[in-house]
Parts: structure tokens; C-alpha cells; sequence
């Protein structure tokens, strides 16, 4: 999976593309250092161009809804396609997360 | 120290034990072999002097050949030109015996030409030395490969004591799972018919299934993913397993059963992990199956009598073990005899990955529905695994399992 982060005033845009799966774990844990660290207010996530997801990768974005809950930051998902968004309904994640069309 | 061999001590370099070498490098057993007394004498001699003390000699290379068979060496420091077999073809026979083809072997050669160099590591020497051998480079490239060797060895030992342990876990958490004993007796009591297939990615993995006799006319099935796989995924089953199978005042009603099972894991899984789960109870007198579902694949359901063809089971629910106050909702489905379940992990819609499947639940529909004449469990699971693996060129990623269970028809 590649990581674009991008960083204005104090909120995070990351783009997350390919594919998202248990080998991203520690790239993905580093980029939610980088969150808490930077003391962002709210952290985007951009998934459109994310072509999959697996059950790691859903659970990687459970640790960052956690995260986001413990250290006071607004977590979004933008745009999720076609096997990531049917995940995310198929899990009822999109009831867990903020989600933007 | 005197010199060995009567060389007077002034004609040796003066050479020092390195002291950033791990100890035990100076236990390696290095053979030296060479036609000329005096060469080997020397040779042995830096060495000895560098603190390498477990040394063996050979004259040429069958007496080297017999001296490894008898007491393999960790290193060879081998001259080329010598009668009865030369440094070439001792590196050729060392390199294609198994038990000896991982020693390495340092030649050294009077000839400082490219293509002498190459013939000689072409024929698997480890590295070439020029004659007059210089004691620095010999006892640098000595150091280098005796730790490669040493390190490539432990190496190897941890991968074997790792797969010896994985075999072992593998074979425990088989026995979590329904044996061919545990079905027949339920095809002995039930009207019913089970098949299944289990085969994990890595030795052990996160999926598990089960099934439990609830009354005389009703039985509880599950399948369950726990999100990952490997050791993780695995140890997860057998927390899940244990507290299935101990705890008393478990509900029979699907929805409710898994919603005990979520708060449980809620409780004892760390944020990130979880697993996705269907349960069916079957209902044998009443023609029904019940079913509630946590983020679970399409399972399929052929209804006898609706001449429908398998029907995709919706299995959207959340994952158990992320959100305590999650609800689950029953469902019921008719099941009169005739009628059959068929239950997937979701590797078989996800390999090789999940945009590109070999199957995907569409095509696994239309499989089935084409197969619809074999009603016995044991051959329609047979049928999709042939067929899964005919379609997947690459081994598969994640864990498979498969559980066919028919509603015996009235004879």
C-alpha cells in the first residue's frame, strides 16, 4: 500500500492506495505516531484510490478510530470504492466511522 | 611464542587475535589442505597464531575429500594445483554432496589472472587468494566466512525448531475442530448430512468451526475468521474454543449467542483484532434454520422445494470483539429436507486477492446451482475444492474452510 501524507494547519490528508493489507501494519502504525505526535485536530483518510482491503487492514482502522478516540482527534474516511466500501458496510464499520462520499 | 614447524618467529607477520570476534569463531575446525608441507605448515601457522586452534591438514584433495566425510570442517582453505584431485574438483564434489555443499571453501591460486579467479568460483569456491597468501586477507576472509557459516547454521536450526513447533500447534488446534467421529454421530441422531474441508496458510491459522447438539430436533453450526492468520489469528481460536465449549448459560438463540460471544471478546481482544462469524441453528422438526451473522461471507442456502438455487445468505453485522454494545439480528430461513448449507471462509472469494478471485460468490452460486443433481455433502465440497485450486495458480494466502450440511431428504 502507498502512503501520501500530506499536512495543512493542523489537519492530516493521507491518501492510502493499492491495496491494504497485514503487511502495512507498521508503515500504518508509524503514520498514527506521526498524528498524535504532530498533534493534529483531525486526520483524513482518502481511500479512493484504495483497490482492497483485508480483515487486517480493517482492523488497523479500528486501531485508529481507538487512537482517535483516546487522543482527541477527528478521524474521516473520504470515498470508499467498490470492495473496500462493501467491506465496510458488510462489517458495519461505516456506522463506526465518519464517512464522506 | 615460538614459531611451530622450527620457522624462526621473526618470518611470521605479526598477526593478533581480533578481539570484536564472537569466541566461538575460534572453535571452528578449518582444514587446510596443500601438497607442500612447508605452504601448509605456514598456513596452519597464521592461523594458529591468530587464535584458531582446531586445525586438520590434507596433502591433496582426496585425502581432504576423506577427511571431510569423516569429520565435516566448518571452512577448507584449499590450494589448487595438486596430484590425485586438484582445488577444483574438491569444490565441485564438496558443493554436490548436501552434507557438504554449505562449507565454504577458500582457494588460493599462484595464477592472479580474471579467468583463473572465475574458474575457480565457478566451481564454488567462497573466495580466491593470490600465492604468496597474504596472513591479513587470509585471516579476514577466514573471520568472514566462518561467522557467515555460523550464522547461516543458527539460522537454520531456529527454522527447524519453528516449524516443529508450528507442526505441533497445527495439529493441536485440529483437534478444536468436528473429526469424522463427531459428524457421523450427529448424522446418527440428526437427519443430516456434513461434510468439511480445513486447511490453513501457514501451519495455523484463524479460522474455526463447530457445531453443537441443542435439543433433539435442533443443532447449532458456526464458522468463525478471526481477522490475520498465523500464530495471533490461531492462539485467538482457542480463546474463542474454550469459552464456547465452558461455559454453561450460553443462549440457543443465534443472535443472542453471538452477542455473548462479542462482549467476551470485546473484553479480552486487544483494539485491532477480531473475528467475523455466521451461526445457524437448524431446526430439523419445524424445517427452519435460524441464522445471525457478523460480518461473515455469502454463505449459501439451497431451500428445498423454492426451486431457487442457492440463495446468498446477507451477512452484514459488525465483527466480534470490536464494539460491545453491537446487536445482531436473527433471520430464518425455511430448510425442509432436501435442503443444503454450504459455509465459507472467505479465502474462497479472495484468492488470490480480493479484487481479482477465482471465485467469486457470484460464480460460486452459479457452481453449485449447475451441481445441484449431487446432493451428498462430501462430493459438493470435493467439487469446489478441485475446483478452487484448478482456479488458483498461487498457493492461497489465507486460511480455507468449507462446511456443507444438507437436511436429509424423507425416504
Amino acid at each position: 500500500m502507498q502512503i501520501e501524507k500530506s499536512v495543512r494547519e493542523s489537519a492530516f490528508e493521507v491518501k492510502l492506495k493499492d491495496r491494504m493489507t497485514f503487511s502495512d501494519h507498521a508503515p500504518f502504525r508509524a503514520l498514527l505516531d506521526d498524528v498524535v505526535n504532530a498533534r493534529a485536530k483531525a486526520c483524513v483518510f482518502d481511500l479512493s484510490g484504495l483497490t482492497a482491503i483485508d480483515s487486517a487492514g480493517l482492523g488497523m482502522l479500528a486501531i485508529a478510530l481507538d487512537m482517535s478516540k483516546k487522543r482527541g482527534w477527528q478521524m474521516t474516511i473520504r470515498s470508499p470504492r467498490g470492495q473496500v466500501k462493501s467491506l465496510l458496510e458488510l462489517s458495519k464499520f461505516d456506522k463506526l466511522l465518519t464517512i464522506e462520499a | 611464542m615460538d614459531a611451530p614447524g622450527g620457522l624462526p618467529a621473526s618470518t611470521l607477520p605479526d598477526v593478533e587475535a581480533d578481539d570484536g570476534i564472537d569466541r566461538d569463531v575460534y572453535d571452528a575446525r578449518i582444514l587446510v589442505v596443500d601438497d607442500s608441507p612447508s605452504e601448509s605448515q605456514l598456513l596452519r601457522a597464521y592461523l594458529r597464531r591468530a587464535g584458531y586452534t582446531n586445525l586438520a591438514a590434507a596433502s591433496d584433495g582426496a585425502e581432504a575429500w576423506e577427511a571431510v566425510c569423516a569429520s565435516p570442517p566448518d571452512l577448507v582453505v584449499t590450494d589448487l594445483a595438486m596430484p590425485r584431485m586438484d582445488g577444483i574438483e574438491l569444490c565441485g564434489r564438496l558443493r554436490s554432496d548436501r552434507m557438504t555443499s554449505s562449507i565454504p571453501v577458500l582457494v588460493q591460486t599462484g595464477f592472479d589472472t580474471p579467468s583463473h579467479r572465475a574458474a575457480a568460483l565457478r566451481s564454488g569456491a567462497a573466495a580466491v587468494i593470490t600465492k604468496p597468501v597474504n596472513a591479513q586477507e587470509l585471516l579476514a576472509l577466514v573471520r568472514v566466512h566462518v561467522e557467515r557459516s555460523r550464522l547461516i547454521e543458527r539460522l537454520s536450526e531456529y527454522k527447524r525448531r519453528v516449524a516443529y513447533e508450528v507442526d505441533k500447534a497445527r495439529a493441536m488446534q485440529e483437534s478444536l475442530l468436528p473429526t469424522p467421529d463427531d459428524l457421523a454421530r450427529f448424522e446418527a441422531v440428526y437427519p443430516v448430512s456434513l461434510a468439511s474441508y480445513f486447511r490453513t496458510s501457514a501451519g495455523i491459522g484463524g479460522d474455526i468451526w463447530g457445531i453443537h447438539a441443542l435439543d433433539a430436533s435442533r443443532l447449532r453450526i458456526y464458522c468463525a475468521d478471526f481477522a490475520g492468520h498465523g500464530l495471533s489469528a490461531a492462539l485467538n481460536t482457542f480463546r474463542l474454543h474454550a469459552f464456547i465449549t465452558g461455559r454453561s448459560g450460553l443462549v440457543d438463540d443465534a443472535a443472542a449467542w453471538l452477542g455473548q460471544l462479542n462482549r467476551f471478546l470485546c473484553d479480552v481482544l486487544p483494539v485491532g483484532h477480531f473475528a467475523t462469524m455466521f451461526c445457524a441453528v437448524v431446526d430439523f422438526s419445524a424445517g427452519i434454520l435460524q441464522y445471525a451473522a457478523a460480518a461473515a461471507p455469502s454463505n449459501l442456502v439451497l431451500s428445498a422445494g423454492t426451486h431457487a438455487g442457492f440463495q446468498p445468505i446477507d451477512g452484514t453485522g459488525f465483527p466480534l470483539g470490536v464494539a460491545a454494545e453491537a446487536l445482531y439480528q436473527n433471520n430464518i430461513l425455511p430448510f425442509g429436507p432436501g435442503s443444503t448449507l454450504f459455509l465459507y471462509s472467505d479465502a474462497l472469494v479472495e484468492t488470490p486477492d480480493p479484487a481479482s478471485a477465482a471465485f467469486t460468490s457470484k460464480k460460486l452460486r452459479e457452481f453449485l446451482d449447475a451441481r445441484q443433481s449431487e446432493t451428498r455433502p462430501a462430493a459438493i465440497k470435493a467439487a469446489v475444492v478441485e475446483e478452487f485450486y484448478s482456479r488458483c495458480a498461487a498457493k492461497p494466502v489465507d486460511d480455507l474452510t468449507i462446511v456443507v450440511l444438507t437436511h436429509a431428504s424423507r425416504q
